[in-house]
């Protein structure tokens, strides 16, 4: 039956003048769009190549956030669970601090709490004044430190969410890498023709191009329903203001306000008369029940106007055990709750785009799920770093090779991380952890590596020592953190220094200055009578 | 115990449906529904996640799960054959490409990037517009619609204004829908 009418559909082809007259033109034309792709994708990753992997990068890492911050505090106690007058007292004393600095409460404009979890056993809080925002820990009294602090942590996320641009210049740069990558994607399945014959072809013995060209495809193929996943939502996010105000102007005749009305939670009017911060537990109290065996959690906790009837309170609460775990609440000057955003009941575009959230930032599954993000993340910066070297190894194959361009790549590929490990190496130092000290030494290192290498007599060589550099700095880190902090280690920083030291360890052989492929180059380098 | 199960099952169903793949498309000659059945093992799969946790959470994992698997099977079955580090024998001819002025080059790379850049830009933008002012339903579903269509369209344009031979195709269309999305959504302005 199936091949009588498979028999009735080749006639019925073979009879249809349009497609006899062209023989062969799906083909053809087939190959053109492959040629053109090609070009296309070739062209779009060599002109923003180096800003993708940085974002790339930078957010394998960031999806660690909890980890590495559990790391960077390692001399701050632990305390998974704090009473909520503790929190109560922490939050009014960093509002009290805020105002003194700023020189008035209504000066504050926000004021952001980090709540102790299971996840991150710490308290924090954060007030942002004119002057900028100032972030206090607390000790596992609660107390807060005397001292103001920076963390590296929120630095790498701000360069992956911002690229530590100011504004909407921010938004603009990461919503374009992340479009450019998207369009990466798209073109590069154009591009490949055989996308699933070839999707097991793995040959990193041979010719160095076919090997990177493997690498980049496998790791692409099947890394793709996630690489989609994370580039549009991360999009979405990163152009997200950008398009409220196009859509304020084509639609609400520039009303900003009511163009963001429908995402920005219930609204209190500001009300300047002064009003204390309402007690955590009797917010928490009002949220609705959580669903069987999900855990009862608050996050986070900001206020806009703080200390004043106005104040506006956001508090985020689990209560769901799906991708999306809670909600954001929001209740007015006096405590009492207006409505929830509706992450979890609310329209389904609000509950999509929690999920979305979710889903991004790796915020559902605990250490397992980020674990697998942290692989998956990883594989997309290879797939850029990889794309580039192609291009470079096609053009060196093809007797024109860019040898400026190969040492440069190099010191972009390996100069990125080198440079995120030496700006972590300054938490070690009190007196250097600030946010400047971190945003010079990296945004620098970045700049000047890629220059640097230019020195090199090759892009093998500059590769090769910057890969030396980083492992040796990654041990270094390793060895001097655990070393600072000695028998007080908190485990989970214990195994952050541990996978820090193996990492470079890794980075050190891979040299070739140790072990079995270091014989073989000296072998090669003086070969046996 | 249940969960426990429905993730032994769902990575079980995985795996197989991958190693069925691979034995598939490692054949030049086996025809292409010769991999419905280790696609439906993968889709299989899904069912054990489901048991792990809710259906958008089971989802999300059942893709991480394919693609981690996907890695493992990949690196365990690459081509272990040594062969020597060596370059080419000799550079490989460069395409012969049509005669063309350099000014020309210059322009249709000038052309196709701003096609690419701030027209491909402008045209996801009003389309998102579009959609956020004019689409039925509630307006915060119209607004997270239109903050997927944004990017999504953006990027579907820049690669065509990048693998499009004809420029002038790409040039006049993407305007052109720039232009009638951000005038309907302007009519129906509040």
């Amino acid at each position: 039956m199936l091949k009588r009418i498979a028999a009735r559909v080749l006639a019925r082809r073979r009879a249809d003048p349009a497609t006899a007259a062209k023989p062969g033109a799906t083909p053809r034309a087939r190959g053109g769009v492959v040629q053109s792709s090609l070009a296309g994708h070739s062209a779009l990753g060599l002109g923003l190549g180096a800003l993708v992997y940085i974002v790339c990068l930078s957010g394998a890492v960031a999806v660690f956030a909890d980890d590495l911050s559990r790391w960077e505090w390692a001399g701050t106690p632990e305390t998974a669970t704090l009473a909520p007058e503790v929190v109560d007292q922490a939050l009014a004393a960093g509002l009290a601090r805020a105002a003194q600095q700023a020189g008035g409460a209504e000066k504050v404009t926000g004021l952001y709490g980090l709540l102790p979890r299971p996840d991150w056993p710490h308290l924090a809080v954060r007030a942002f004044t004119p002057a900028g925002a100032v972030t206090w820990r607390a000790g596992a009294d609660g107390v807060l430190a005397d001292t103001p602090s920076d963390a590296w942590t929120d630095f790498i996320g701000e360069v992956h969410m911002e690229l530590s641009l100011p504004g909407v210049w921010a938004g603009l740069a990461v919503g374009t890498v992340g479009i450019v990558l998207l369009s990466l994607l798209f073109s590069g399945i154009l591009a490949h023709p055989r996308i699933f014959r070839d999707a097991f072809a793995l040959r990193l013995t041979g010719a160095r191009r076919l090997g990177l060209a493997d690498l980049h495809n496998r790791l692409s193929v099947w890394g793709l329903p996630f690489h989609v996943a994370i580039t549009v939502t991360g999009a979405l996010f990163a152009l997200a203001s950008l398009m409220i105000l196009t859509v304020a102007q084509v639609g609400y005749k520039g009303d900003l306000a009511r163009a963001y009305a429908p995402l920005s939670g219930a609204q209190v009017a500001a009300d300047a008369g002064p009003q204390p911060l309402p007690p955590i537990a009797l917010l928490q109290a009002q949220v609705a029940d959580p669903t069987t065996g999900a855990a009862r959690i608050s996050r986070f906790y900001y206020v806009e106007r703080p200390g004043t009837k106005g104040q506006r309170i956001l508090l985020d609460m689990t209560r769901h055990d799906g991708l999306t775990q809670g909600d954001r609440n929001y209740f007015d000057g006096e405590g009492k709750l207006l409505a929830p955003l509706g992450f979890l009941d609310g329209p389904v575009g609000m509950r999509v785009y929690g999920a979305s959230l979710a889903l991004h930032c790796a915020t559902y599954g605990g250490l397992p799920v980020r674990l697998v993000y942290g692989v998956l993340g990883l594989a997309l910066s290879i797939v850029t770093a990889t794309g580039f070297s192609i291009f470079l190894a096609r053009r060196r194959d093809r007797g024109r090779p860019l040898p400026r361009l190969e040492r440069a790549w190099a010191g972009v590929t390996w100069g990125v991380p080198l440079a995120a490990t030496v700006s972590a190496a300054f938490t070690l130092a009190p007196d250097l952890a600030r946010e400047a000290v971190y945003l010079w030494s990296f945004w620098g290192l970045v700049a000047i590596l890629p220059l640097l290498s230019l020195a090199a007599p090759t892009g093998e060589r500059a590769s090769r020592t910057l890969r030396l550099l980083l492992g040796a700095a990654l041990v270094l880190l390793a060895g001097a953190h655990a070393a600072r902090h000695g028998t007080d280690l908190p485990a989970a920083a214990l195994v952050v220094d541990l996978v820090l030291a193996l990492a470079g360890v890794g980075f050190v052989f891979s040299t070739g200055l140790a072990g079995r492929r270091a014989r073989t180059l000296a072998a090669q380098a003086n070969p046996a009578p | 115990m249940t969960a426990t199960m429905g993730f032994l099952g769902g990575l079980a169903l995985t795996v197989l449906g991958i190693v069925l793949l691979r034995r598939v498309w490692a054949s030049a000659t086996a025809p292409r529904w010769r991999a419905l059945p280790g696609w439906a093992l993968i889709a299989a799969g899904f069912a054990g996640w489901l048991a792990v946790a809710d259906a958008d959470k089971a989802v999300v994992i059942g893709f991480l799960a394919f693609s981690l698997v996907g890695y493992g099977v990949v690196i365990l079955g690459r081509d272990r054959r040594r062969r020597p580090h060596r370059a080419p024998k000799a550079p490989v001819a460069m395409p012969v490409e049509p005669g063309r002025r350099a000014w020309v080059t210059f322009l249709r790379g000038t052309a196709r990037t701003l096609l690419a850049g701030p027209l491909a830009a402008a045209t996801g933008m009003s389309v998102a517009a579009l959609v956020a002012v004019r689409a039925g339903g509630m307006e915060a579903d119209r607004l997270v619609a239109a903050g997927f269509i944004g990017p999504i369209g953006w990027g579907i344009a820049m690669t065509w204004a990048l693998v499009d031979a004809r420029l002038a195709r790409v040039g006049l269309l993407l305007p052109l829908t720039a232009g009638a999305a951000v005038a309907a959504a302007w009519l129906s302005r509040v």
